[in-house]
């Protein structure tokens, strides 16, 4: 509880994607959270694309808000454009997208962060923490202001130590035009923290009427698109073009031949695995066979004149930027209002925390967003949500929240983190996730339902618009069990009189659920569900009956996975007594420190010799 | 709780029990070297590894046992990994006793079945596949079988394995790009057409192993050949013909062969038994009537049967045994009239006519034998699968893969369960290899061996 003007029960240190997750979340919870941040007109500013969402990260959009966070609510406001990625594939990888005005999500944020009772807003630069026996005693701001709390979330972003490249030029910056922080890395190195750099790209803004827009092409978004959040009403938002033009060989070209300018070309280090580096250079260079790329051209907000040229992250020298754009017909006459450019910066490797996102070595310190290696607002987002949780539950002394690979993306992501050297930055693609069918877009809401009512997470209105949702869900099951004749099936023509359960024939490919009669489905619908939700827990629900193999397979394999998993080895576990293991085991185990026999079957290198070793001394 | 690395040190005979002219003791652990120097009374630095070194053994109370030549193999650099010490002594009972005892009294234990090779392949010595070849090569029963045993210990089979799941994963990582990439960016050309073509030759390969089996089996296994007939039709004849040795006795007095003999020998290096059979025929002599049971639980044992008779004479006992493949043959032809050989052998019925005395017509019926057990001696595998647990994976993998080739067909509405599909094909070769094994599975494996491998 808040005592005197500097104690707070939780500081969130910046403002970011990440931060606000955080702070908002403890807050709801109830903790007193100060959110410190170096620049509070800055809250929740997007970095370089103005869009949420996407490939995998929709999904996890979707995650985020069915655990109470913001950031889906706040898209489906803010949105210009909505548009369903990967509809020509399985139900399993479809991803929501939406282009956003930036002008409007942040005003947003600030509004709302601002109006939050249990957020105080301090502005300054966190450089010091205090230590109380191993645990955390409070945070230090430059010029000496010493904040009291008992525990701290970390959500510095790119802003340690950064270094914005462009071509040669090195400017020190958080993010381009913004200071960066400098102090903290190194106390954080004296308590012990192992910190590394990275560097990820952004791509360049352009004038806006320096472009030939007649030599685009208008992509448009859904016309009946679905909204992010579960507790979105009825959602007729704008949908406003969004324009694409192709990289061509000329352009190709000129990258190559400077590609040795570019100070975030990787070269060959991450070897010859199928890995996507967000850079156009490596872009260019990997798929050398492809005769053109995909670029989207995305206002900063409406009739912004700042366009974000999507697709084309760069820290090539800014002429050459400006050359090999120019050989695209739409931008003849091209002006950057900003070149793209890396950003590199401190980071710490995510293997010092544990599923928590707390630190294994000090208590009540957590780590969120980028600072871990990570990618993407979405990411940030995620990892903010749930150290905001835990720090909370910290505090509380309550039991902290910790989602696996089998339950959401989300817990794909901190499992990944905390368990794999990331090498280079972290961003989520479907195919991490090896329960992928379980972990649809359109079932967040069932699959968490649970954790955000153990955990306090949703307020009670938001709690009963899931609760009809899963309802809803419910009676569409129950529906379907019922006998129908296969002759009462629309748009099939069939005389067969044959009659079974109407979920057997839905296994069918070529039946869907709305050819099914509509007596089938008798019940009523309380009116406060939308139709955009109807239709979408419709349509899940015959993806689970036509996935229903492969879900059975993916439970029995997560049955058999149960055991390792709760057989949990303790933080200070002394791999170097071990006989009978390998060398390289024995300093990958050391440096993850697995919790679980299961995490310790992930760790990369470990082979089940290892593991045999693991379970003849460990739980004997 | 499963038996995983133990970490205290095992000893075993590794020759067979019995008189002969050396016996091996081979020991595996931390204490083999100390327990080696006690029971030699030689120094640590006395004991150069990987060095031949003739010694006198001791038991505990300092009796000599015997002069033995012992070898010492220190980790890593050994068959199982561990420390191993190898002891050839003279091949007397006595004297293994003697030493084991020793060995017993310093603190090692008597080794469980496999444990040597299990040891191996948990230290990365072996993968699993070769070290269940390990004991197929020792119990080889034919040249053949030991090449084709030799070969999986190579590793030929393991490489094998290794192309299929390239192919898999090709295609999958084609089929994830699709996924997670293209649409945001990148568009590719024909994924369906290469991730098909690439998971069409993995098929192929999955195929050609799984057909290998039968005959890998049959060349570990072996078969077993019963000749059936009545009493003085000329089995035990025929039985030497085939063998080209007089292992049976043979008389004019029908009913004189009163037991099953059993010899090994091979056919196109199958290893095969032949078992020669009491002649049926009602009889009130109690040896006799044993030696007809004998043969009747006998025949339900066999692979094949061979039914001879002569020309003229019933077979009455072809249809208790319609389960099991049959040739019928006809014996003595030389005694019969060339125009009486013609007229049967137009109109064959199936049946081979030769004359076992005068080897007449042998060449003939052993191609009967191979067509009848799906035999080629022009076989084109070069790598054959040798165990059910090896055909069990691949028979998954197989069906995994087909039902990915039949869902890519759809089209990308369903690449994220084609993909699921395929990557569970690779997780059964995975299996296989012992890259994710399964507790009981590795418990299964080794304890199939002799104690001692």
């Amino acid at each position: 509880m808040k005592q005197s003007k500097n104690q707070f029960d939780i500081v969130v240190v910046g403002g970011g994607h990440a931060g606000i997750e955080a702070a908002h979340i403890a807050a709801f919870k109830g903790s007193h959270v100060a959110l410190v941040t170096m620049d509070p007109g800055a809250l929740g500013r997007m970095s370089c694309n103005p869009a949420i969402g996407g490939l995998a990260k929709g999904q996890m959009v979707r995650e985020i808000d069915a655990l109470g966070g913001l950031m889906g609510r706040f898209a489906d406001i803010a949105g210009l454009q909505y548009k369903m990625l990967n509809r020509s594939k399985g139900r399993s990888v479809w991803s929501p997208r939406a282009q956003i005005d930036k002008r409007n999500y942040e005003a947003l944020v600030r509004r709302t962060i601002i109006s939050i009772e249990n957020i105080t807003i301090i502005t300054g630069e966190v450089v010091e923490l205090l230590e109380r026996s191993s645990r955390l005693g409070g945070v230090v701001l430059r010029g000496g202001t010493i904040i009291i709390c008992g525990a701290v979330v970390l959500t510095c972003g790119t802003f340690l130590s950064g270094i914005v490249h462009v071509g040669g030029r090195k400017i020190p910056a958080g993010r381009m035009g913004e200071p960066r922080s400098v102090g903290i890395t190194e106390h954080l190195v004296k308590m012990g923290f192992k910190t590394a750099r990275l560097k990820t790209g952004t791509p360049p803004r352009a004038l806006c009427s320096s472009i030939d827009w007649t030599k685009t092409r208008p992509v448009y978004g859904d016309i009946d698109p679905s909204p992010f959040s579960f507790q979105s009403g009825s959602f007729n938002p704008p949908n406003e073009p969004c324009y694409t033009v192709r990289t061509n060989a000329s352009v190709h070209d000129i990258i190559i031949e400077n590609i040795d300018r570019s100070p975030m070309y990787s070269g060959d280090i991450f070897g010859t695995g199928p890995r996507y580096c967000p850079s156009i250079e490596d872009k260019v260079k990997r798929f050398y066979d492809q005769p053109s790329h995909l670029l989207f051209l995305e206002p900063e907000w409406k009739n912004s004149d700042q366009i974000y040229i999507n697709g084309f992250s760069t820290s090539l020298p800014e002429e050459i930027q400006i050359n090999s754009l120019k050989k695209i017909p739409a931008f003849k006459n091209i002006e950057l209002l900003r070149p793209g450019y890396a950003i590199e910066y401190d980071f710490f490797p995510p293997s010092q925390l544990k599923s928590t996102l707390e630190t294994k070595d000090m208590g009540g310190l957590f780590f969120a967003g980028q600072v871990n290696g990570t990618s993407g607002y979405e990411e940030a987002a995620a990892q903010g949500l749930i150290a905001g949780i835990n720090a909370h539950c910290y505090n509380d002394d309550t039991k902290p929240l910790i989602l696996k690979r089998k339950d959401a993306y989300i817990g794909v992501l901190i499992d990944d983190l905390v368990t794999k050297d990331t090498l280079e930055p972290y961003r989520m693609f479907t195919s991490r996730a090896e329960y992928r069918i379980l972990l649809r877009y359109s079932n967040a809401d069932d699959r968490l339902f649970s954790f955000s009512k153990t955990w306090g997470l949703l307020s009670d209105v938001d709690i009963s618009t899931i609760e009809d949702r899963i309802k809803m869900r419910g009676q569409i099951r129950d529906s379907l069990s019922k006998s129908i004749s296969l002759s009462d099936i629309k748009n099939i023509h069939i005389d067969n009189n044959q009659r079974g359960p109407a979920n057997t024939f839905l296994k069918r490919p070529e039946i869907k659920i709305f050819d099914l009669p509509d007596d089938l489905f008798s019940f009523s619908l309380p009116s406060s569900i939308p139709s955009w939700s109807i239709n979408e827990v419709f349509l899940d629900v015959e993806a689970e009956i036509k996935y229903s193999g492969y879900i059975k397979r993916h439970r029995d394999e997560i049955e058999k996975q149960k055991k390792n998993e709760s057989l949990k080895i303790w933080n200070n576990f002394e791999y170097s007594n071990l006989p009978g293991l390998s060398l390289e085991a024995r300093e990958k185990l050391t440096n993850v420190r697995p919790e679980t026999l299961g995490q310790a079957m992930r760790v990369s290198g470990i082979t089940p010799a290892d593991i045999s070793v693991l379970m003849v001394h460990i739980f004997r | 709780m499963p038996n995983y690395v133990k970490t205290d040190t095992y000893y075993s005979s590794a020759t067979p029990p019995g008189h002969s002219a050396i016996s091996i003791i081979r020991m595996s652990g931390p204490l083999c070297l100390k327990a080696l120097c006690k029971i030699t009374k030689k120094a640590r630095k006395k004991i150069i590894p990987r060095n031949a070194i003739l010694t006198k053994l001791y038991s505990n109370n300092g009796h000599v046992i015997d002069m033995a030549v012992v070898t010492y193999y220190p980790a890593p650099f050994s068959y199982t990994g561990k420390d191993v010490v190898e002891i050839s002594c003279h091949g007397s009972p006595v004297i293994v006793e003697s030493v084991s005892l020793s060995l017993l009294k310093l603190g090692l234990r008597l080794s469980t079945p496999g444990e040597f090779t299990r040891d191996a392949f948990l230290n990365g010595k072996l993968d699993l596949v070769q070290a269940e070849s390990v004991a197929r090569l020792i119990q080889s029963k034919s040249q053949r079988a030991a090449e084709m045993n030799s070969r999986i210990l190579q590793g030929d089979l393991t490489k094998k394995l290794f192309k299929i799941k390239e192919c898999l994963v090709d295609a999958l990582s084609m089929v994830e790009f699709e996924l997670d990439i293209s649409e945001e960016d990148l568009f590719r050309r024909g994924i369906k057409k290469h991730s098909l073509a690439k998971l069409k030759i993995a098929k192929e390969y999955c195929g050609s192993l799984i057909t290998s089996y039968n005959e890998g089996r049959m060349y570990n296994k072996g078969l077993r050949i019963a000749i059936l007939g009545r009493p003085n039709v000329g089995k035990s004849t025929l039985f030497n013909a085939i063998i080209e040795r007089d292992r049976a006795i043979t008389s004019k007095e029908p009913g004189t062969t009163r037991d099953t003999i059993d010899v090994s020998f091979s056919i196109g290096g199958i290893p095969v038994t032949l078992v020669d059979t009491a002649g049926i025929r009602e009889s009130t002599d109690e040896i006799e009537k044993t030696g007809v049971e004998r043969t009747m639980s006998e025949i339900k044992r066999c692979d094949l049967i061979v039914v001879l008779s002569e020309a003229d004479t019933e077979s009455e006992l072809q249809d208790s045994f319609s389960k099991v493949p049959t040739i019928k043959a006809i014996n003595k032809i030389d005694l019969l009239e060339k125009t009486k050989l013609s007229k049967l052998e137009r109109t064959p019925n199936g049946q081979l006519f030769i004359s076992a005395l005068k080897k007449t017509g042998i060449g003939k019926l052993k191609d009967e034998i191979y067509k009848k057990i799906n035999f080629s001696e022009k076989n084109t595998a070069d790598v054959f699968l040798t165990t059910q647990r090896q055909f069990n994976s691949l028979l998954e993998c197989g069906e995994n893969i087909d039902r990915a080739i039949n869902l890519l067909a759809r089209g990308s509405m369903v690449f994220d369960i084609v993909s699921v599909d395929i990557k569970s094909a690779v997780a059964s070769l995975d299996i296989l290899l012992g890259k994710t094994t399964a507790d009981d599975i590795l418990n299964n494996i080794f304890e199939n061996f002799c104690v001692g491998k």
